[in-house]
Parts: structure tokens; sequence; C-alpha cells
């Protein structure tokens, strides 16, 4: 019972907490930018768990209620309403998150962004924790000794929150630019997920007609093997997958890919929509310093490099002030360039920030 | 002077009738996809499911009504089936399998896993 405590618990743990570390990691960018008082920015973490949670225990409250609805289906529709609610709101906070000049806008967006994230985090909470405590409360009301169970379950739990923290420090830990990159595609992944497991359970609830299943990777990785359920509860790997499933994890995955912030990210500057005369510079220094490999610029390039570093991140760095300057252009400049420009950046950085 | 009727008695009947004949036309379509859905039966008792071994037609939807005899929820899942469906106690559920082809499809009840286990038989 101690072990099957541990991989139940842990499983459900898993799927909120690699969730909830993706956001984090995500979010890190507001660092970047100091906009003042941003509802719930600082706790909006604590909130949406503490929220989770007790939307999790209504629900485990009514869980008979909720599976006799809808002719014993009821069950299904919930999950899945929950499902594509989680897949509509990360596909909101992709196209509402900021990456373009317009800071005037920021502060609005900032709240709409952690909006989002608030609602998917207790959305996934909610999921997750009912399946924790209808498997607590059931086994535990057998008269059974509860502790070994418990432990199973403090145990699994811990695993849990260990990987996602993997996670989010794998995340954080890279450059900036490809930190940015690796979030924007698993926020992708993860809107796919959403969308294919939702449309899995309408299958079965019978909802949804049947499609075939279109391929069978158990050769390649194996789904019930650990690996297997690893890749499952980060991005819903399914080894048969049906036609439909296979649909919506596309929806999900191009409406991500299609906003903004993953154009930002993944395409360059370029493919972002703000166009002026400043931009076009920009496109073009940044064009330049694709085709220049650091360690062997000269001193002409070097400054064009700077240039189009500074172009490129001026909005961010022009939003900060006073002392939060040196730090985030040390960083950014750190991140990007391990190379003698980082001097020219600070004063650049200077220059900026006594101008604004 | 504006026309204040809409359509007369004799516009109405004829609408009215083709509206009703759509209706028993969907009505009779969703009869003829219920009267194809096989329903079995499984029942979980002491963490075991009777009978263990199900056995089902290839290509055809079954509906799979499940009743917990057990006090404590248990959870049906399956991977080949790609099914998973938590079950209170003393209740039951239904779950929808769409058409299989000829095979075994193992089951397992994730909460008792060393005693709830079975396997469809797809023929």
């Amino acid at each position: 019972m101690f072990f099957n405590a541990v991989v139940i618990v842990l499983q459900e743990i898993l799927e909120a907490a690699l969730m909830l570390s993706l956001l984090l990691s995500f979010v890190r960018y507001f660092n970047f930018i100091n906009v003042g008082t941003v509802l719930f920015q600082r706790n909006w973490t604590v909130f949406s768990v503490v929220f989770g949670v007790i939307f999790a225990w209504v629900y485990s409250q009514n869980f008979e209620r909720i599976s006799d609805s809808f002719d014993y289906v009821g069950l299904e529709i919930a999950n899945a309403s929950i499902h594509s609610l989680s897949c509509a709101f990360l596909i909101a906070l992709a196209w509402l998150f900021p990456s373009s000049h317009s800071v005037m806008h920021l502060k609005n967006r900032l709240r709409g962004v952690t909006a989002c994230m608030v609602f998917v985090v207790v959305l996934a909470i909610l999921r997750e924790g009912s399946e924790i405590i209808q498997f607590g409360s059931g086994v535990l009301g057998q008269g059974e000794v509860g502790l070994p169970i418990f432990y199973g379950g403090l145990v699994g739990a811990g695993i849990g929150v260990s990987t996602g923290f993997l996670l989010y420090y794998g995340l954080t830990g890279l450059s900036l630019e490809r930190s940015l990159k690796a979030c924007v595609l698993l926020l992708a992944l993860t809107a796919g997920n959403m969308a294919s497991q939702a449309t899995l359970l309408l299958n079965q609830a019978d909802w949804l007609p049947f499609t075939p299943i279109v391929w069978d990777s158990n050769r390649l990785l194996v789904e019930s093997s650990v690996l297997g359920q690893l890749a499952y509860a980060l991005i819903g790997y399914e080894a048969t997958p049906s036609l439909m499933q296979v649909f919506a994890y596309f929806f999900g995955l191009v409406a991500v890919f299609a906003s903004p912030i993953s154009r930002l990210a993944w395409f360059g500057y370029q493919a972002s929509s703000v166009r002026t005369n400043q931009d076009a510079q920009a496109i073009a220094l940044s064009r330049r310093r694709k085709r220049c490999k650091p360690l062997f610029c000269n001193s002409e390039t070097e400054n064009d490099l700077r240039e189009g570093i500074i172009m490129n991140y001026a909005p961010y760095l022009g939003a900060i002030r006073g002392e939060h300057v040196r730090a985030a252009a040390r960083s950014i400049g750190a991140a990007l360039i391990e190379q003698p420009g980082l001097e020219a950046l600070l004063s650049v950085a200077e220059e900026n920030s006594e101008m604004g | 002077m504006h026309e204040l009727v809409v359509f007369g008695a004799q516009e109405f009947r004829g609408r009215l009738l083709v509206f009703a004949l759509l209706l028993a036309g969907l009505l009779s379509v969703a009869g003829f996809a219920k009267a194809d859905t096989l329903e079995i039966e499984l029942r979980i008792r002491d963490h075991l499911f009777f009978p263990s071994t199900l056995e089902i037609p290839a290509n055809q939807k079954v509906k799979i009504r499940i009743y917990n005899e057990d006090p404590t929820p248990e959870e049906f899942e399956s991977f080949e089936l790609n099914r998973e469906k938590v079950i209170a106690g003393n209740s039951q559920t239904v779950i929808f399998i769409g058409p299989l082809k000829a095979g075994e499809y193992p089951f397992f009840g994730e909460f008792f896993p060393k005693t709830a286990q079975g396997t469809v038989l797809v023929k």
C-alpha cells in the first residue's frame, strides 16, 4: 500500500508541479520590467495553490453527484471542460504575453497574463487534487492503518515537487533566448496536451465519435514505463492516439506557436508585429549579428552587435528604473554575449537610464 | 398597411410537418446508433474484477457498466484501451470502449493493482 500510494500521489502531483514550474519560469521575464504593483504578481502562486486546493476539496465532496450526472458520464464531461478551459487559458496566456515595444500597455497585459496563470494553476490543482483526495479518503476510510499510506503520499508528493523544481531550474538556468524558446515550446506542448486529453475524455463518454488509432509508438517509448509516464505527465505522450486526439494536439500547438511571443522567441525579432524605421534598422543589425560568430568579430561588427542587442532590448532596459538597470543589463549581457561587448552594453544601459 | 401575419395557417402546417419529419428522422438515427452499442457489466468486489475476462466482438462500440460493490473507490485504467476513470465506493458508472481490433487488452484497478486485474478479449 505504501508503494501504491507513492505512485498514485506522485502521478497527480507531477502533472500539477510541472505545469506550475513551467508557468513560474515563464513569468520570470517580468522581473526585467518594473511597472509597480501588479495584481497578485508576487503572491499569485500562493493564491492560486490555495484556491486550487479549496476547489479540489469542494469537487471531491460532490464527486458522486457529478459522476452520476449525464447518464453516469458526468466525470468525463467535468474533466473535459477543465482540460479545455486550461487549454484556452494557456493559449490566451501566449497571446497576451508582452513581446513588443508597447511598454505603455504593459500593466494591463501583465494583469491579464497573471489572471490566465492563476486560472491554469487552479484548474490543474483542482484536477489532480480531487483524485488524490478520492484515493486518500477511500483508502483511509477502509479502516486500514493509515500511516504507510500517508507516508507514501508524502514521498510521492516530495518526488513530484522535486521534479518540478528540477524543471524550473533547468529552464531558468539556460540563457535568456534559449529559456524563452524552451518555455514557449513547453507551453505549446502543454496546450496541445490539454486539448487532446479533452477529446479523449469526450470519446470515452461517447460524446465524440470514434476515430481510428493513427500510430503505435510503443516500440519507441513504452507508455507504461517510467519515462513514458513522465512524458505523459509533462507533454501528454500517448502511444496509441486517435485521429481526433492528434488533430486536437496539433490545434493546441499551432495556436501557441502562432502567438507573438513564440514568433519573437523562435523566429527572431523580425517576425513580431511592430514595424517602424527603428525596427528596420534593428532587423538589419540582428541579421548581421546572426552571420557573425562572436569570437571572430572585428570591432565594427562588435559595435553593430552591441547596437543591435541594445535596440532589441532597449524597451526592457528603458523601462527599468534606478538600481535595477545594472543588474538587468548584466544578466542580459552575460546571457547573450560572453564577450568584450559587455562593458559597452553596460555603458549604453547607463546612457539609457540617464535619458529615461 | 403592414402585413401583421408572417405566414398563414397553411404555411404553418406545412412547416410543422417538415420539422416533425426532420425530428423523427434524427431521433430514429439516434435510436439506431444507441441500438448498435452492446452493453456489458463489470463488477468490483474485494478489489477484484468480476468477470476478470470480458469477451466482446471486434469492430463494435461497447458500453461497460461498472458496479463498484466495495466501499472504497477504485480507478479503472488501461493503457491499451486508453481509458481511465475513478469510480466511487458503492456506485456505478459507464465507460465506452470504441470499435477495437481483435486481440487482448489488459486493464487494472490503479488503487489496488496487485489484485484488481482483468483483460478485454476482442474476437
